[in-house]
């Protein structure tokens, strides 16, 4: 179920009512997860199930020997190669086998790294085990961000899922914060990110015949994919206000980042914190030569681009983005020298990669990229010729960056606390009524949210 | 409940203003809107373009659409012309609300028409989902007051032969009468819709429709289901226009039965009373031109050319002329290029003609209107 539809609208207040009216808290929100996640499909929940079903029975090994990890990290990961990765590695290897297409299962890339670091944090004594299969399945399954993140960690999600089924309420419900995110979220994703699609998508298949498109087209999808996502994650975020759960933040303004280095603690910031907790710091981290550090920075963000989905030009993302934290990490203080061109600078080449991030193969991107040096034209999409068109261009171009800092001003701590202190039955009216004119704007043909592909 | 309601209101304001800020400014280029409400009950059709209006088309492409004081998706016109006068009826097609007024092809035409003939006029009487009865009924309602010296009617084939023809719950269709015949049947006056339409709840509702974009966008959303995005089996494209890598010979098979073997029984009654009604219709004064098309270019073309021939001939039976329009499309931008003529961005081949397509049908348009006036004689004097 997508999160910008009138039906999980209705979803959503079944669920909540019956929430707010039934004393079993944690059973109401385990069910409605599992009619979430049924709806992708019998295949989807079966797998789903088995993975819940071993990870469960696992955790048990893996606290008794830390031995028993590896097989269930295995199976994990296994699950994850076969479904989403299988016909990328048979390809890679020269096999024409899986030659269909793949649909990847719901979610599988998120909750494959939730119960992955949780596993982790148990062998290594940072979390317990769920006894109750029931809250197992909830602290996998919970239907406001099982399809993509946060990736939730134990320690922050394990005890408030416990509360909820113990003592019937975990943390007091922010009904309007909840519900503001929401409306905030669906702004982002109705009224924004699904109007840039279209042109995205027009610049991407036909190519670009000229500089100016070709980097309207970057700054376009890279706005695109931050509105989408974040929006998808606020909503997340809203979702769990509204049942008393607190779910992490995944977006800080990224693109008011001062360099490269700080990007990743603005964007995706629960995958980030996982790859560095779970695979960086374990490789070596920042220890070692420069060369041994350039080394691990490479191989782990080849596998960050790879996570998002299996083709090379995800992993030509991740190791553009390895190139770019290197750079920094040694000559960081080099290039802060440009003061405020080097956030510029920064913007600029986090657009460039992102381009591969869009683009179907290696080749349109790079001959994309080269367009947007001068290069030859890589297709046959302008921009309007007529002055005033353009100018109306680079002002909507410019309002999302300007729009992406007012958003700082509506996540400022004394914004939070004006939702809170408000909160009442006018506030919440009016956010709820948003919320469903919103859900009720035509959509552009088939935009579902980015994040859900992988 | 005071508060409750005021805030439920205060969002009801909030979005109104949001879509009248998008609507006065280029922001409706690209960001989303309600799409406008075009269509009101009509005695003679069933429904037609309600007068006035004016809003956003969203479907396939952004045009800002604007119904004229006639009630047509064409630009206001005297009431008397000054010069020859063209009408041009047919589908959706020829509405064409998914390019700008401008753009369409019955705009094209005319601008081409009058570089040599200053005053001659072309108007769109076009309207979506109109099947031959509903031509006709609009050609007698309209064509008539409209004072035209000629009139190009649009046919698709395959709606001689669909069952939309011959049902008349929502629009005019022609039924088989008594006496075995076929005419126009007007079922849809007597069903709940059109009586709620047409009635004072009904004028409320069009004025809530004209003047707010919330309205537009519940009505919207209600028209095409609140459930509309649930997951469900996925639906055949429709209107695919690119080259097929194989004949679809199931389509001029039907054709050629209807039209040499007079199969099926009612297709054929549908047809002879299309005939029959057109014909009638030039004898009131206005010249018609039946343009058909609906027969794959491309394929089995010997057959095609039996059945084409045998099209022309029938309506030549009644006085009336016809062309092959597809033929027309082919001897100007080639077969394998038709597919270019509709649809927009990365639905390049699907759908409605796109403003290339418009401009190719807009010259055969304008190229069989001065055909048809020379042959009329010159063109007529400026009525008093």
């Amino acid at each position: 179920m997508s999160y910008d539809t009138f039906y999980f609208a209705a979803f959503l207040a079944v669920t909540f009512c019956l929430f707010q009216l039934l004393p079993w808290k944690g059973w109401v929100l385990l069910v409605a997860s599992a009619v979430f996640y049924s709806v992708a499909g019998l295949h989807d929940s079966l797998l789903a199930a088995a993975i819940i079903l071993a990870n469960y029975g696992f955790q048990f090994a893996v606290i008794q020997r830390k031995a028993f990890l590896w097989p269930v990290l295995a199976v994990n990961f296994g699950c994850l190669a076969y479904f989403k990765y299988r016909a990328f590695f048979a390809h890679a290897a020269g096999l024409d086998l899986f030659s269909g297409g793949i649909i990847i299962p719901l979610g599988i890339s998120f909750y494959i790294f939730q119960l992955s670091a949780f596993v982790i944090d148990l062998a290594h004594g940072k979390a317990e085990p769920f006894r109750s299969l029931a809250k197992f399945t909830l602290f996998k399954l919970f239907f406001g961000q099982l399809v993509a993140g946060p990736i939730m960690r134990w320690s922050r999600f394990g005890p408030q899922i416990d509360r909820l089924f113990d003592k019937g309420r975990a943390r007091p419900q922010l009904i309007s914060l909840g519900l503001g995110l929401c409306v905030l979220g669906l702004f982002k994703k109705i009224i924004l990110a699904d109007s840039l699609a279209p042109i995205v998508d027009s610049i991407f298949s036909q190519g670009p015949s000229d500089p100016a498109t070709a980097w309207l087209g970057a700054w376009l999808f890279g706005f695109q994919i931050y509105l989408d996502f974040s929006a998808y994650s606020e909503m997340a975020l809203g979702l769990g206000f509204l049942f008393g759960l607190r779910l992490a933040i995944n977006f800080r303004q990224p693109y008011l980042v001062r360099n490269p280095l700080q990007f990743w603690r603005h964007w995706h910031i629960t995958l980030s914190r996982w790859i560095q907790d779970y695979l960086y710091i374990p490789l070596g981290g920042r220890s070692g030569s420069p060369l041994r550090q350039g080394a691990v920075l490479v191989l782990v963000m080849s596998l960050a681009g790879l996570w998002h989905g299996p083709n090379w030009t995800f992993i030509a993302w991740g190791l553009g983005w390895a190139l770019l934290t290197v750079t920094w990490r040694f000559g960081g203080s080099l290039l802060a020298r440009l003061g405020p061109f080097e956030w510029a600078l920064t913007l600029a080449l986090v657009m460039i990669l992102w381009v591969f991030f869009r683009a179907s193969d290696l080749r349109e991107a790079v001959l994309f990229i080269a367009t947007m040096f001068g290069g030859a034209p890589s297709g046959d999409y302008t921009l309007p010729s007529a002055y005033f068109d353009r100018l109306l261009i680079l002002t909507g171009a410019s309002g999302l960056l300007a729009l992406h800092a007012g958003e700082r001003w509506l996540f400022s701590a004394a914004q939070v606390r004006r939702m809170i202190r408000f909160d009442g039955p006018f506030l919440r009216a009016l956010l709820l009524g948003l919320a469903l004119l919103l859900v009720m704007v035509p959509k552009t043909a088939g935009n579902p949210f980015i994040y859900f592909r992988f | 409940m005071f508060l409750t309601s005021l805030g439920l209101a205060t969002a009801v304001l909030i979005m109104e203003a949001m879509f009248q800020m998008f609507f006065v400014t280029p922001l409706w280029n690209v960001l989303p809107m309600p799409e406008v409400s075009l269509y009101g009950p009509d005695a003679p059709t069933g429904y037609a373009h309600r007068p006035g209006t004016s809003g956003i088309w969203m479907t396939e492409n952004r045009s800002h659409v604007t119904i004229s004081a006639q009630g047509l998706r064409d630009r206001d016109r005297p009431a008397v012309p000054n010069g020859p006068r063209i009408v041009v009826v047919g589908n959706s097609m020829i509405e064409a609300t998914q390019v700008a007024q401008g753009e369409t092809a019955v705009a094209v035409a005319e601008k081409s028409l009058q570089r040599h003939t200053p005053g001659i006029e072309v108007l769109n009487l076009g309207l979506a989902g109109a099947t031959p009865a509903v031509e006709i009924a609009r050609l007698f309602s309209r064509g008539t007051k409209l004072r035209a010296d000629l009139a190009l009617v649009v046919v698709p084939l395959g709606d001689l032969l669909s069952a939309a023809s011959r049902d008349d719950s929502g629009f005019t269709a022609y039924r088989q009468q008594v006496d075995g015949s076929y005419g126009l049947s007007y079922g849809f006056r007597e069903g709940r819709g059109f009586r709620f339409r047409t009635s004072a709840a009904g004028d409320a509702m069009y004025a809530a429709l004209d003047h707010s974009f919330i309205a537009t966008l519940l009505n919207n959303r209600k028209n095409i289901g609140f459930f509309a995005e649930f997951p469900s089996r996925p639906q055949a494209p429709s209107g695919d226009a690119r080259p097929q890598s194989t004949c679809q010979g199931a389509n001029l098979n039907a054709q050629a039965r209807l039209w040499l073997t007079n199969e099926p029984a009612d297709a054929a009654g549908v047809r002879d009373a299309f005939i029959r009604d057109l014909a009638a219709f030039q004898k009131s004064g206005t010249t018609v031109i039946v343009l058909v098309q609906g027969l794959n270019p491309r394929c089995e073309l010997n057959q095609r050319q039996k059945v084409m021939a045998r099209i022309i001939q029938r309506f030549a039976e009644a006085g009336l002329d016809a062309t092959d329009l597809d033929a027309e499309i082919v001897r100007r931008v080639g077969a394998s290029n038709i597919y270019a003529l509709h649809g927009f961005a990365s639905s390049l081949g699907r759908g409605h003609l796109n403003v290339d397509g418009n401009k190719v049908y807009g010259a055969i348009f304008a190229d069989v209107i001065r055909r048809s006036l020379s042959r009329m004689g010159s063109p007529a004097e400026p009525r008093t």
